[in-house]
């Protein structure tokens, strides 16, 4: 577990963080609302599958609204900064063609891709490195779950 | 008493076997290495090392995340003393005269401390759970399924009240997460719920995709946008552990205390063992006759913190033992786990499980052995992958985590589901919000819609059938409460004047 964002936030008049939080609660509690509407409600003696989460949307509406009015009228935090979604894509894309790979591919082509994409969440490498790392860890992965663990995964793609 | 030794032979017995002292070996070994790796808290550790679990029995399966706990715990006070860099808030306090002690020479007699510090507290902790887990999951047996619901509410209200952050936002996140647990087969009805059309949903979503998005993936991303390498530079040397005797006059009595703190605290949901390191460093600075030596290097701020944190993280499995209840993220994934093996976490499992139960008590203890001797005798190990470089560690992690989600029941769905809950957790943690409570809400929101549907089937729908179970009352009414106090402006600014202290 590592802290919030910012511990001491600056205190802003508008505590526009709160608002956006606030936004995506509200935004949130009623995309569950109205999707628990089409299921079985019931009746409070026999819940059907929609009861709870209705009732979780409508609190989590509740408590957004109540999120956004303290943002708005006590202030606090600004928006967050976002200095670069580099490593947050880098580690996206990396998990997504290990995703799409892995079936097909087998775990070398799959693991190598992840490797390679993801490494891109850092400025530092260059690409030959980084993909003579890939070409490495991917080897190492592939003898370590494998080979040594036995895992039943593919190693190579099927032809 | 006579029984008390039952129960730990036949733990012993069951935590002997060569294999299981392997999977405690190789647990907390694994720990410590991910653990120490800089920016990774124990609770993405454990994430992480989750589905290397998988293949074994469930007593093997958990004797083996248990050193995988201790180690990342460990791991953990490596790099908060070496670096200063704490793997998790409860280390924090370990930065402040442990790193304080490393610059002035002193890493290795800070190490031996905690570690042994660490191993004290476990040990009479690990008593402590022996003794209290018998008479209280007897005692949970009795429970009506609205005792059940009203004690599941007031946990997790409890550790949104505990955890640091607005409460508000906690009460967001038990919300969030009890939705999460709600996706796939409703179980009474057979419907299916929030799918959105995707077959791989009907069985509901994964603890192992949730925990390690949002804590892996999301610790990840925000540690490489802070700063693209992480190497902090070593503080000084370890040549040596020695601990001079003076050290030990000053230690051994903090080191009691810490583990009197930690263990009350641990018992806390939500953050319990934060709150325990934190206390035992203020009661150490109090009875101190040397207060000016805290902050630069006082043994005793190292070694009461350390083992309040150690014996904290141990009692914080009685509510999960005995009443199939987690008290924080750690616990929860424990019970993700045990889910997984077809066991259901509850007061029974002490009777119907009784092998796992007390093997898994007794390789507590096991566990902390051994770390002592994985840490002590290999510091030298531990201080060498401190200095690898973040930006060839965290590509790894990437791909460990891949072939860990995948390998849960290989389904290349799950890898983007874990992807999916790495950008949600990013962009909760972007707004303020702390994701612990979410993930205890999302092990506990299947058990409470049950049981409350279950106490509203028997009571015919009437609402005042928690006024019939005085235990139910007294939750709820503390609920309540809480509720109220941690809303109310006043009280939130004490409460969290109280946390940030």
């Amino acid at each position: 577990m590592s802290a919030p964002e910012s511990d001491t936030p600056e205190k802003n008049r508008i505590g526009l963080r709160d608002v956006a939080a606030g936004l995506f609660l509200l935004a949130a509690g009623i995309a569950i609302a109205i999707a628990a509407l089409d299921l079985n409600l019931g009746t409070p003696v026999r819940m059907g599958s929609g009861f709870l989460p209705l009732g979780i949307g409508v609190l989590l509406c509740v408590v957004g609204v109540a999120l956004l009015l303290g943002g708005l009228l006590h202030g606090g935090a600004g928006l967050p900064a976002f200095p670069t979604l580099r490593p947050l894509a880098a580690l996206t894309f990396g998990f997504a063609a290990f995703a799409v790979l892995i079936g097909p591919g087998g775990l070398v082509l799959a693991g190598f891709a992840g490797i390679f994409l993801a490494s891109f969440g850092t400025q530092q490498k260059s690409v030959v490195e980084t993909a003579i790392f890939a070409v490495v860890l991917s080897a190492v992965a592939a003898v370590l779950f494998v080979v040594l663990l036995d895992l039943p995964l593919r190693l190579w793609p099927t032809l | 008493m006579n029984t008390l030794f039952a129960h730990l032979g036949q733990g012993f017995s069951v935590a002997f076997s060569l294999e299981n002292l392997f999977f405690c070996f190789a647990g907390a070994f694994l720990g410590t290495l991910v653990g120490a790796l800089p920016g990774v808290g124990p609770i993405a550790t454990i994430a992480i090392l989750l589905p290397i679990t998988f293949q074994l029995d469930p007593t093997g399966a958990l004797i083996m995340l248990a050193g995988i706990y201790y180690g990342a715990q460990y791991g953990g006070s490596l790099t908060a003393i070496l670096l200063n860099l704490p793997g998790e808030i409860s280390s924090v306090v370990t930065t402040i005269d442990g790193h304080a002690m490393a610059r002035q020479g002193r890493a290795g007699e800070a190490l031996a401390v905690a570690a042994i510090g660490s191993f004290i507290a476990g040990t009479i902790a690990t008593l402590l759970i022996a003794v209290a887990a018998p008479p209280l999951s007897l005692f949970a047996q009795s429970f009506h399924p609205t005792d059940y619901f009203a004690l599941m509410l007031l946990g997790l209200i409890l550790a949104t009240a505990l955890t640091q952050g607005a409460m508000l936002k906690g009460i967001a996140m038990v919300l969030l997460g009890v939705f999460l647990s709600l996706v796939g087969t409703d179980v009474t009805s057979g419907s299916l719920r929030y799918t959105m059309g995707f077959p791989m949903l009907a069985d509901g979503i994964g603890v192992v995709p949730l925990a390690m998005g949002l804590f892996g993936i999301a610790e990840i991303a925000t540690n490489l946008e802070k700063h693209s390498d992480m190497r902090a530079g070593l503080a000084g040397k370890v040549s040596h552990l020695r601990v001079t005797r003076e050290s030990w006059r000053r230690a051994i009595p903090a080191i009691l205390r810490g583990t009197g703190i930690g263990s009350v605290l641990g018992l806390l949901p939500g953050s319990g063992n934060i709150l325990g390191a934190f206390a035992s460093y203020l009661a150490e600075k109090k009875i101190s006759k040397h207060p000016e030596e805290f902050g630069h290097g006082a043994i005793a701020g190292v070694a009461g913190p350390e083992s309040a944190n150690n014996a904290g993280a141990q009692t914080a499995f009685i509510p999960m033992l005995t009443l199939g209840i987690p008290s924080n993220a750690v616990t929860a994934m424990m019970v993700g786990a045990l889910v997984i093996h077809g066991i259901t976490p509850g007061p029974q499992v002490i009777t119907a499980n009784a092998d796992l139960f007390w093997g898994l008590v007794v390789s507590m203890w096991i566990g902390n052995v051994m770390l002592l001797i994985i840490n002590l005798p290999l510091i030298g190990l531990w201080v060498r992958i401190l200095d690898i470089p973040y930006r060839f560690l965290f590509p790894a992690i990437v791909l460990f985590c891949c072939i860990g989600a995948y390998a849960v029941s290989y389904s290349a769905f799950d890898v983007m589901l874990t992807a999916f809950f790495g950008l949600l957790g990013y962009l909760l943690k972007k707004l303020g919000f702390e994701p612990m409570p979410l993930v205890l809400a999302f092990v506990l929101g299947a058990p409470m819609e049950e049981n409350l549907r279950r106490a509203m089937l028997l009571s015919r729908g009437d609402p005042m059938v928690f006024f019939d179970h005085p235990m139910a009352v007294v939750f709820l009414i503390a609920t309540l409460g809480l509720l109220i106090m941690g809303l109310m402006p006043r009280f939130a600014r004490a409460r969290d004047k109280a946390i940030s202290e």
